[in-house]
């Protein structure tokens, strides 16, 4: 139980808000932004934070997801469950080619490399017009039903990604905490001696890379529906930065942090509207701030701090 | 016949002749030393042994196959795995972790199991802290099991390496001079685990600079100098023979 505590509460907080707020344009419009933040955040936290592994590409296929499932729902008028199945196996397919050749490097070449991967994908969003849209996107994505239920409301979508966010919290939970995920750690902490211990650390580096790759591409199938539209902008490198910076912020190796940095960024820009064209000066700086005074994330150092209160006090 | 055979084995870095053209045999069961003086080649014989380098010449036969063809990883399914000079724990784990990560090759959960924690997982999970835990208690570290890795002091932290590399139920385990850098106390607790290691059934490779622990427990010594073969036999043997009390007090 004390493994899953932190997903029973964000699943009871998140359940509570949802009931409570139901016409709050904080809970259910921002509340979905936070909700797709948070399962790209924890995905890319999965290679990260656990494998050590850094990806500047992860909108890539957030937006393999979302074109798969754009293009085949609004032009072919497939299924979205099928569509999405089909952008998984997009994204699974590119993941899976590329994730050995590039996983082979390390440090400032991997980042490039993943760099240039996102880059990649986004300039194929932009040019290939005659299957994207191009530039201007593509529009007219039709929404989805569950099991009958037309998910036709922003609270309706509030719930669809909240239990998203709830299920990739609980994968990632899942998976740190199992024999991949500690081969996962392995690498991170010493990969000469994971390899002693007999972890075949190029295939778990590969395997995890396309575990966040799905879990981004379902993230990109769903937000493509609730948009309604999608277009080149919101799977930039730029998104992908914003990303790492979640990750980063909310503290490396924590799938809870994750989900702090995702709630964050999510609701900074938000509440610095009142600064208007201060805003995006003063995010920065509270970013810096943060990694200068906390580089552990503000999650997992705070988190520390309140268990090692807790444990002096039985202490004393 | 022997469980390793080495033969021929030579690595060159550039220029550079680390290891010459070595033969010798480790017998199954042997506590089997390496010394010889700074630079001579012991860590690099040892990253030939375990494919962290590849040989520029030679062949590694172990249990009959060849080591040199291999990855480190599937050295290690063979059983063969090793601790470090300069040490490699993962101390971005608890040290049960640590040694949980050793029984990899005992255990089977793949990524998708693990992701929908199947019930085969939960099992397996059980049984793994279990055989971690093992591991700990014969290294006498189980008390210490939910400290974080990077809390432990040094001399801890080198058992720590041995519990994981033991927890592989490993055949043959290289140690990569397990003493250095331990006081009196530590480095006669260190020879005891050691032999007890041994005792277990597991073949020993030792490379160690301090000599009062390799004549205590080793079976055969092998002296390198400069990548060659100086030297080969018991201690009694080699702490007698005039070429190794040249190379190591000069003339």
């Amino acid at each position: 139980m004390r493994r899953l505590g932190g997903l029973y509460i964000l699943a009871f907080l998140f359940v509570i808000t949802g009931l409570m707020f139901p016409d709050s344009y904080y809970v259910t419009v921002v509340g979905v932004t936070i909700f797709t933040n948070a399962v790209l955040a924890v995905s890319l936290n999965l290679l990260m934070g656990y494998a050590g592994q850094i990806s500047l590409g992860h909108a890539a296929f957030f937006g393999l997801g979302a074109y798969s499932s754009a293009i085949l729902t609004s032009r072919y008028g497939v299924n979205p469950w099928l569509a999405m199945l089909a952008g998984l196996a997009l994204s699974g397919t590119v993941s899976w080619v590329l994730a050995r050749p590039i996983l082979k490097l390390k440090g400032h070449y991997l980042a490039m490399a993943t760099l240039g991967m996102g880059i990649i994908i986004h300039i194929f969003f932009v040019q290939a017009d005659w299957l994207t849209g191009g530039p201007d996107g593509l529009s007219g994505i039709p929404g989805i039903t569950v099991f009958g239920w037309p998910v036709n409301t922003d609270l309706r979508w509030y719930w669809v990604f909240g239990v998203l966010m709830l299920f990739c919290i609980w994968v990632s939970l899942n998976i740190v905490d199992s024999r991949p995920g500690r081969a996962l750690a392995a690498v991170h902490g010493s990969e000469v001696a994971a390899q002693m211990t007999g972890v075949d650390t190029a295939s778990v580096k590969a395997q995890i890379f396309v575990v966040s790759a799905l879990l981004a591409s379902v993230a990109g199938s769903l937000f493509a529906h609730q948009q309604a539209f999608v277009s080149p902008e919101s799977f930039s490198f730029f998104f992908s930065i914003e990303l790492v910076t979640m990750v980063v912020l909310g503290g490396l190796a924590s799938t809870f942090g994750a989900v702090f940095g995702a709630v964050l960024l999510s609701l900074l820009p938000e509440f610095l509207l009142v600064f208007e064209d201060f805003e995006v000066l003063i995010y920065g700086a509270i970013l810096m701030a943060i990694m200068i005074f906390l580089p552990d994330g503000l999650f997992v150092t705070t988190s520390r701090l309140i268990t090692e209160r807790l444990r002096g006090g039985e202490a004393s | 016949m022997a469980l390793l055979s080495v033969r021929g084995l030579e690595k060159h870095f550039g220029g550079v002749t680390a290891i010459a053209g070595l033969d010798f045999d480790v017998e199954q069961g042997a506590i089997f030393s390496i010394i010889g003086p700074n630079g001579a080649g012991k860590t690099t014989l040892f990253n030939l042994l375990t494919s962290i380098y590849t040989p520029s010449a030679g062949t590694v036969i172990f249990d009959g196959h060849d080591l040199t063809r291999l990855k480190p990883f599937q050295i290690a399914a063979l059983g063969v795995t090793r601790t470090f000079q300069n040490l490699q724990v993962f101390l971005n784990m608890t040290v049960l972790e640590n040694v949980m990560v050793g029984c990899h090759l005992r255990s089977r959960c793949g990524m998708i199991e693990a992701a929908f924690r199947l019930p085969s997982v939960i099992r397996e999970e059980k049984k793994v802290r279990g055989m971690a835990l093992e591991a700990l208690e014969f290294c006498g570290m189980a008390d210490m099991a939910e400290r974080a890795a990077d809390t432990l002091p040094y001399g801890m932290l080198k058992k720590l390496e041995i519990a994981r590399a033991l927890a592989a139920r490993p055949r043959m385990l290289l140690m990569d001079e397990p003493a250095a850098g331990l006081n009196d106390t530590e480095t006669v607790n260190m020879s005891s685990l050691i032999r007890e290691i041994s005792a277990s059934g597991v073949t020993v490779l030792l490379v160690e600079h301090n000599m009062g622990l390799v004549m205590k427990v080793s079976h055969r010594v092998l002296v390198l100098n400069y990548g060659e073969l100086l030297s080969q036999g018991t201690p009694q043997e080699v702490q007698c023979d005039p070429k190794v009390i040249t190379a190591y007090l000069g003339q």
